[in-house]
């Protein structure tokens, strides 16, 4: 059982660009007010594109605030959310991880809900790994009808590899069980 | 009986706006004892953490991270 991704500061290597003058500017004021420097903002504005915008591109996402998404769930009807998160864990996972990754397992697939925790901010996620498997916790405030999409949107991803984990839930948290992966 | 090989853990840290903290939470974290790597992302405000779960738990890093929240909140 390999042990999950070690957050380590990968090499770097250097490489000049031409950019816009405005957005050179804009960069260096935000990395003096985050006070970083501008070549570690520059380098996490880069990975955020290379290990996620270029493929959530691909499936058409938008953005808009975390208040208006906390109200459309609990604005929607369960039978119908349960439906939709069936079409879009059968679906979305499939075609960002090959995208990404090209080819679908588990190992993808856990990369995939990683990135949603990491560049689409959907929850806090932690994933431990023993010889048994896989247990990965995610931790949200956007309420029981979040939980509810995301076991079912979870559960109908890992069918795609023939797993049945075990999910629980409550209105802040769902936890994922993966035996003998 | 099972055999811990590692965990790791995402965090948001939406809270912590405080920007002349954002680039120290990193120092501390790596300091707490079980902590094996932790990176700040300040493009997605969410800190990145390796750790040793037989050492510490995902609630007691969460509880270290609010904990200095509320230290930058009362400078």
């Amino acid at each position: 059982m390999p042990p999950p991704r070690v957050t380590k500061a990968s090499r770097t290597v250097p490489k000049s660009f031409r950019i816009d003058e405005s957005a050179l500017r804009a960069l260096e004021a935000e990395a003096s007010f985050l006070n970083v420097s501008p070549n570690t903002l520059v380098n996490q504005i880069l990975k955020q594109y290379a290990e996620f915008d270029r493929f959530a591109r691909m499936i058409s996402t938008v953005k808009f605030s975390s208040a208006l998404f906390r109200g459309l769930l609990s604005a929607a009807d369960v039978n119908q959310l349960i439906e939709v998160a069936k079409a879009a864990g059968s679906s979305i996972p499939q075609a960002f991880v090959t995208a990404k990754r090209g080819k679908v397992d588990l190992d993808s697939l856990i990369d995939h809900v990683r990135s949603l925790a990491k560049y689409a901010q959907l929850f806090e996620f932690s994933d431990t790994v023993d010889s048994h498997g896989h247990v990965i916790t995610l931790i949200h405030d956007y309420g029981l009808n979040w939980s509810i999409f995301l076991v079912h949107y979870l559960t109908a991803m890992l069918a795609l590899i023939g797993m049945s984990p075990k999910l629980e839930m409550s209105d802040r948290s769902v936890i994922i069980t993966i035996s003998g992966a | 009986m099972s055999t811990i090989s590692g965990a790791s853990a995402i965090f948001s840290l939406t809270n912590l706006d405080h920007s002349s903290c954002l680039g120290t939470i990193e120092g501390k974290l790596k300091k707490l004892n079980g902590i094996r790597g932790a990176n700040v992302d300040f493009v997605t405000n969410a800190i990145e953490v390796n750790f040793d779960p037989e050492q510490l738990t995902v609630a007691e890093i969460r509880d270290f991270l609010r904990e200095l929240d509320h230290e930058a909140r009362g400078k």
